[in-house]
């Protein structure tokens, strides 16, 4: 062996505050040569405490207090609590069929806004190479002003019963303080079904159009999984690798850890390691489920990336994005045309000591809550998983496969490619306890 | 004053002095003035696209971390003329990195930002979640709301000479 093939190249590739994506994170890679010594996804952002001060604090306050925990998916929050709390309040069983429709509703407006935010503002410039959707709105307005008003329905649909869309306050345990007035709903169908035909264009030209890079992993995929309807508010937790668990039973089934690069704990599956939630995994799972709008799109989406389900690629959650984007614009649509103002918007609520834990499916996949109360309906305890720190190890384990790949690549793409990676997560650092500035140094040593 | 005036307030009204906006809006709507419609965005910038395009006039509310100028007076920029200040592109303070500079620069870059654009800010000290606001902010609210009205007042003018 010659003298300089003794040599290793040490490389590290730093990203210091990763670009858009929520909250404040950085990326650690070290390479030695062609081998990846080490991948951290570094999350900095102070922790919140959001568990610690609900403690005290009466049941009623807890969907307030927690829809503050994230300005993009709020509503994840105030379902998780209130279906958490209403089992400790042992009324889980009493809440109408039309209540459970309305929080779906709501919950699509949500999915709608952070889905399509995400898609067209925050992931399509890698795709397309631009540097931001400033400069890509530069060259392709017209997809970000179609992008931008179907983004503003999903905020107008959380509005309409949720009274605002940043942080929404009709929400309350056991229902809504209000229900949604059948004015506000015969307003906003017609607006829905033309988003709706439109969004579905969107989608085919996110197929059609990009190239996807191929980065296949054998994951084990969580989600929600009712017996009918595509998961959001309600069902089994379930995964394809054997897990299927009652929603109490969740904390049995997964382990938090804390590591020393995050100030977000990394959860895993105890018998087995790291899982991924989110759109994908909720496709994989449930695509069966799909509205029809979304499932005659399906086979078309499939044909144009030239790959059937299950899609084992973390790049393909774009594509499945826009599928659920679909999927909850027709499940909105569907509930405004039947809507009838309901009897009750909530159901009367009595408090007493309990424990209830209950997930639901945020944007971001599977957010799950457990709160303990006393007598006077009192939050003793609280616990909030919520789905990026479910996420993180996964992305580890995604960025040291891609960085297998990027030996021979410059350290400005190599970077780019890293936080392309993470944006396939539509991480939301704030809500698990923020992300890229990039710097690389490279060293021979070990002569 | 025209209909066509939006004011768009930001801030996290749980966050020490970054209440300012909210508190501005607060005050603003308090005066009940009938021709001005007020936004909160709270900690979502990226909603201030969903009121583009449409007004005629936007004046914009918030919070900058400026210590050394506490107690000074308030900031304003017209954004039309004058490029945004640095600081206004921090995207640790931002929401999925799309803060209110770059809303405004996407909505330049569409041809939907309004003919006048204004921004109103206060400097502040502290935004900690939790923590106190400042003493002197509601100085601060008050003589916002007050600079405001007159940029109203002033576009309306501009657009009646127009």
């Amino acid at each position: 062996m010659s003298a300089e093939q003794t040599k290793s190249d040490i490389r590290t590739i730093r990203v210091g505050a990763l670009a858009r994506v929520e909250g404040e994170g950085a990326l650690h890679l070290v390479m030695d040569g062609d081998q990846v010594d080490d991948v951290r996804l570094e999350i900095y952002e102070p922790p919140r405490f959001y568990e610690a001060f609900l403690r005290g604090r009466s049941f009623r306050e807890v969907p307030d207090i927690t829809a503050r925990i994230c300005g993009i998916c709020p509503v994840a929050y105030q379902m998780g609590s209130c279906h958490a709390l209403e089992k400790a309040m042992g009324v889980f069983d009493q809440v109408d069929d039309s209540i459970h429709l309305m929080r779906d509703y709501l919950y699509a407006g949500e999915w709608i806004e952070s889905h399509v935010l995400h898609m067209f503002l925050l992931h399509l410039p890698d795709f397309l190479g631009y540097e931001s959707a400033i400069s890509m709105a530069a060259d392709h307005a017209d997809i970000v002003q179609r992008a931008l008003r179907i983004k503003k329905l999903g905020n107008a649909i959380v509005s309409s019963i949720g009274g605002r869309s940043v942080h929404p306050v009709g929400v309350c345990v056991g229902g809504f303080y209000a229900p949604l007035d059948p004015k506000k709903a015969t307003a906003l169908l017609p607006e829905v079904k033309a988003c709706l035909d439109d969004m579905c264009e969107l989608v085919l030209f996110v197929a059609r159009n990009l190239e996807y890079p191929d980065l296949e992993r054998d994951y084990e995929f969580l989600s929600l999984c009712p017996d009918e309807g595509y998961p959001m508010n309600l069902g089994r937790i379930r995964s394809n690798k054997g897990l299927d668990v009652e929603q109490e039973e969740f904390l049995d089934a997964i382990e938090e850890r804390h590591v020393k690069h995050s100030t977000a704990l990394h959860a895993r599956i105890r018998t087995r390691g790291s899982y991924m939630v989110g759109p994908l995994a909720r496709l994989n799972l449930n695509a069966e489920k799909l509205h029809p709008r979304a499932a005659e799109l399906l086979p078309k989406v499939c044909d144009a990336l030239g790959k059937k389900l299950p899609w084992t690629n973390s790049f393909l959650s774009l594509p499945a994005r826009g599928l659920e984007t679909v999927h909850a614009l027709a499940l909105a649509a569907d509930i405004l045309e039947n809507y009838e103002r309901p009897a009750r918007s909530r159901i009367d609520i009595t408090p007493r000591a309990g424990i209830g834990g209950h997930g639901t499916e945020a944007p971001r996949g599977l957010c799950w809550h457990q709160y303990r109360t006393d007598d006077a309906g009192m939050i003793t305890d609280a616990r909030i998983i919520p789905p990026t720190s479910q996420n993180q190890s996964t992305i580890e384990e995604d960025l040291r496969l891609l960085a297998n790949r990027l030996v021979d690549t410059p350290d400005e793409q190599a970077a780019l490619q890293c936080e392309h990676l993470i944006r396939n997560y539509d991480p939301c650092i704030s809500c698990s306890v923020h992300f890229l500035d990039f710097n690389r140094s490279q060293k021979k040593c070990r002569a | 004053m025209s209909t066509d005036i939006l004011v768009a307030t930001c801030g996290n009204s749980m966050a020490g002095d970054d209440a300012f906006g909210p508190l501005v809006g607060e005050r603003l709507r308090a005066m009940a003035l009938p021709d001005l419609r007020v936004v909160d965005l709270d900690i979502k910038p990226a909603a201030l696209l969903d009121h583009l395009p449409g007004p005629r006039t936007l004046i914009l509310v918030d919070a900058a971390v400026f210590p050394a100028q506490f107690g000074g007076p308030l900031l304003q920029w017209d954004l039309q003329r004058q490029p945004l200040p640095e600081l206004a592109h921090d995207d640790a303070l931002s929401s999925h990195g799309m803060g209110l500079a770059d809303q405004i620069e996407l909505a330049r870059t569409l041809g939907v930002l309004p003919e006048i654009v204004q921004l109103v800010a206060a400097p502040v000290e502290d935004l900690t979640m939790g923590c106190d606001r400042h003493p002197h902010l509601s100085e601060f609210v008050q003589e916002a709301a007050r600079l405001v009205v007159q940029i109203a007042l002033q576009s309306q003018g501009e657009g009646s000479h127009a």
